[in-house]
């Protein structure tokens, strides 16, 4: 890898090449898809190219991405679609054809994009950050990044963690299960340790919903089935008791929340059952989930006044609000991604106005220190100090101008050309007599 | 003068400051964006650092504590609410609440400052300690009711978004039914235990000052309020009752706390 830090600002250039949910469909999706093989073999053969610097690469379930550094931003997109062609065969039309590639700030922007969710299939999804991150880490580990991307890395986490704590992104539940159990914390509380899940039936969704609240702190699971086969099975893996259908009525006041997903075609937790489970409950309220279609509980279970009966139908409209809710954050998210990109491009054009800078204030230094040698012999160490503490003072007051004027012309994207003049102006590569 | 003018201007700082904190409790708890969440509770804290010193000047300015008119009591016990409201949202970790708690006491601050009166007279026997604490019991028990009540007031609307099913911005912000409940019954808790001690107090101040005529009608009806929140804390306690029948029986007994204080007026 070439010492990037070592090449002048003005040639390098990010650029970033990929495919995603919205330019690929799945079957593309999972051949271009890099496992951590295919990541160190195309880093390998990118950074051969002596235009390339740094390198990134990087797989999600939804997307499959290269970010590099070049110098030759315009003529790299063929080379890279070859080189991730070669590796993963996939020819090269149809990587053309499905994939996407940017450079300079809209690479940048678009990367700042990628880790808040922005452009995520679910708007506010929170995996994505840590995925980058993994892929990040996993090109330090190979010695494939250096300062450029180090520091836009660093600076995308930052965009990340800023849109997670100062938006709602990613509030709110976007799936039926995670919707249930947003549901039940709202009644029984933010923590559901110590409550019990009565799951009914053996539906794949009602295990996936009993998998959510266990991830929510519920450790004690009551399983009703038909099948006691099935229901064992559950019941080994999420560690808790198994009862028969039959049982219900008996056994329904142990649970706080209850999860019905059978393929019965009648009800089969009635408005009666529930009704003595609470009083068995000592009046308190019972959490009930029916994903089942035709519905398990009788309807006017809602009338009882412990009970909190929610259907398919509710944690729909709880996923379809979440989801426009995030649509709404959105727009605040993309303001912090614009201003921080806005930040990275400063800095980029101050990159070399910094180092114009130091070899300015140590030109001036120098000066300062041969004026006192020569000056200030004869004099007593008093009035060395007093002289040299007024040649600082005044060097300050002279260069506070200048260095102020070329900030702010770094600022509007003029650096190199600043650089040049100062250069000149301060005559910075002559050595002084 | 100078203390007059620092009284009039703290008044004035007292009502911009609640202003600003009930503006931006309303933000954080309809806004999508969380950049301002800090910025609620450093104003809450300004306001009751004024707030604190506006009283203090007070103590000063009369040599006495602000027991004197409807308007100084009004002053510490929304004084006292807005405390229980910034404990609340630290011990729970919930601002989500000050839009409800917070609007009163801005409120009730208001009307304190206008009902004010920078020298309100006071009889000497009235001055001491021990009567000033017991008034301060007594507020800080209306405080603690007051909050509990709006606790459960909170708790009653989740409930009904829920029995609806209303998955609207309150269902969304709304803390848990339980932790609502949990934090209602806190301040029951610590409103009857104000409640008690405060008539223990008042009744050590009669013997001292020989100040007593019996019960006024105002003391009667505090003593039944006491009994009727201590009766539905102890069915909480022991009888499990919980739920919404328990946080409508808080707001039964607040309303019937407030009708104590309009239909019956204190001897002095």
């Amino acid at each position: 890898m070439a010492d990037s830090k070592k090449m002048h600002p003005e040639e390098f250039h990010v650029v970033v090449m990929g495919l995603n949910h919205i330019t690929a469909s799945v079957a593309l999706r999972d051949k271009a898809l890099f496992n951590s093989n295919d990541i160190i073999k195309i880093s390998r053969k990118i950074l051969e190219d002596n235009d390339f610097y740094e390198v990134v690469v990087f797989s999600t379930c939804n997307r499959s991405e290269i970010y590099a550094v070049t110098s030759q931003p315009a003529g790299k997109q063929r080379f890279l679609e070859k080189v991730w062609g070669d590796v993963k065969c996939i020819s090269e039309d149809e990587l053309r054809n499905h994939s996407y590639y940017a450079t300079h700030k809209d690479a940048v922007t678009h990367l700042f994009r990628v880790v808040s969710s922005l452009d995520s299939l679910v708007v506010g999804e929170n995996q994505i950050l840590g995925q980058v991150k993994e892929a990040y880490e996993f090109a330090c580990e190979n010695n494939t990044v250096d300062f450029y991307l180090n520091f836009l890395f660093q600076a995308a986490f930052r965009v990340g963690k800023r849109v997670r704590s100062e938006t709602k992104l990613n509030e709110g539940a976007v799936s039926i299960s995670y919707a249930a159990v947003e549901l039940a914390k709202k009644v029984l509380g933010k923590t559901l340790q110590n409550k019990v899940v009565g799951v009914v039936g053996s539906g794949e969704m009602g295990e996936l919903t009993a998998f959510h609240l266990g991830k929510s702190g519920v450790t004690r699971y009551a399983f009703f089935n038909r099948s006691l086969n099935r229901a064992e099975k559950l019941a080994s893996r999420f560690n808790g008791d198994i009862y028969s259908l039959a049982d219900l009525e008996r056994k329904l006041y142990l649970c706080d929340i209850v999860v019905s997903s059978t393929a019965a075609a009648q009800t089969v937790i009635t408005k009666f059952q529930v009704e003595k489970a609470i009083k068995e409950r000592n009046g308190n309220p019972i959490f009930i989930i029916d994903i089942a279609a035709p519905r398990d509980v009788e309807e006017s279970v809602q009338s009882l006044r412990n009970a909190f009966l929610f259907t398919i139908d509710d944690l729909k409209k709880v996923v379809g609000e979440n989801l426009q809710l995030r649509q709404e954050a959105a727009g605040e998210a993309m303001k912090i991604v614009e201003e921080e990109t806005g930040k990275l491009e400063i800095w980029y054009h101050n990159l070399e106005l910094g180092e114009t800078i130091r070899k300015i204030r140590s030109k001036f230094q120098e000066i300062v220190e041969s004026e006192l040698n020569r000056h200030g012999r004869g004099h007593s160490e008093n009035v060395r100090k007093d002289m040299e503490k007024m040649l600082r003072c005044a060097m300050g007051k002279f260069l506070h101008v200048p260095i102020s004027g070329l900030k702010k012309i770094g600022e509007r994207g003029g650096g190199r050309k600043a650089s040049q003049y100062a250069e000149q102006i301060f005559r910075l590569n002559e050595k002084e007599e | 003068m100078i203390l007059t003018g620092a009284f009039y201007t703290l008044s004035l700082l007292v009502i911009l400051g609640y202003g600003f904190t009930n503006v931006f409790y309303w933000r954080l708890f309809f806004s999508e964006s969380t950049e301002k969440e800090a910025r609620s509770r450093i104003f809450l804290i300004i306001s009751l650092a004024f707030h604190g010193s506006l009283l203090g000047l007070m103590g000063v300015l009369n040599g006495r504590f602000p027991v004197a008119s409807p308007g100084e009591w009004l002053l510490v016990c929304t004084f006292l609410v807005g405390s229980a409201h910034l404990i609340t949202e630290i011990v729970f970790k919930d601002r989500h609440l000050g839009l409800f708690s917070l609007l009163p006491t801005g409120l009730g601050v208001l009307l304190a400052v206008i009902m004010l009166e920078p020298n309100a007279p006071l009889p000497e026997k009235y001055r001491g300690a021990l009567f000033s604490f017991h008034i301060a019991v007594s507020l800080a028990a209306f405080a603690c009711f007051t909050i509990a009540a709006i606790i459960a007031a909170m708790y009653a609307m989740l409930f009904k978004k829920l029995k609806n099913k209303q998955f609207d911005v309150f269902f969304r912000r709304l803390p848990p039914l339980e932790q609502l409940e949990q934090h209602a019954t806190v301040w029951v808790y610590f409103g009857i235990f104000f409640i008690v001690l405060s008539p223990i107090i008042g009744r050590v101040w009669v013997s001292q000052y020989s100040a007593g005529e019996g019960m006024s009608p105002k003391e009667w009806g505090i003593l039944l309020v006491a009994l009727t929140f201590l009766t539905v804390a102890t069915a909480r306690m022991f009888f499990k009752f919980r739920g919404f029948r328990f946080v409508a029986s808080i707001i039964l007994c607040f309303i019937l706390l407030l009708l104590t204080q309009i239909f019956s007026i204190h001897g002095f």
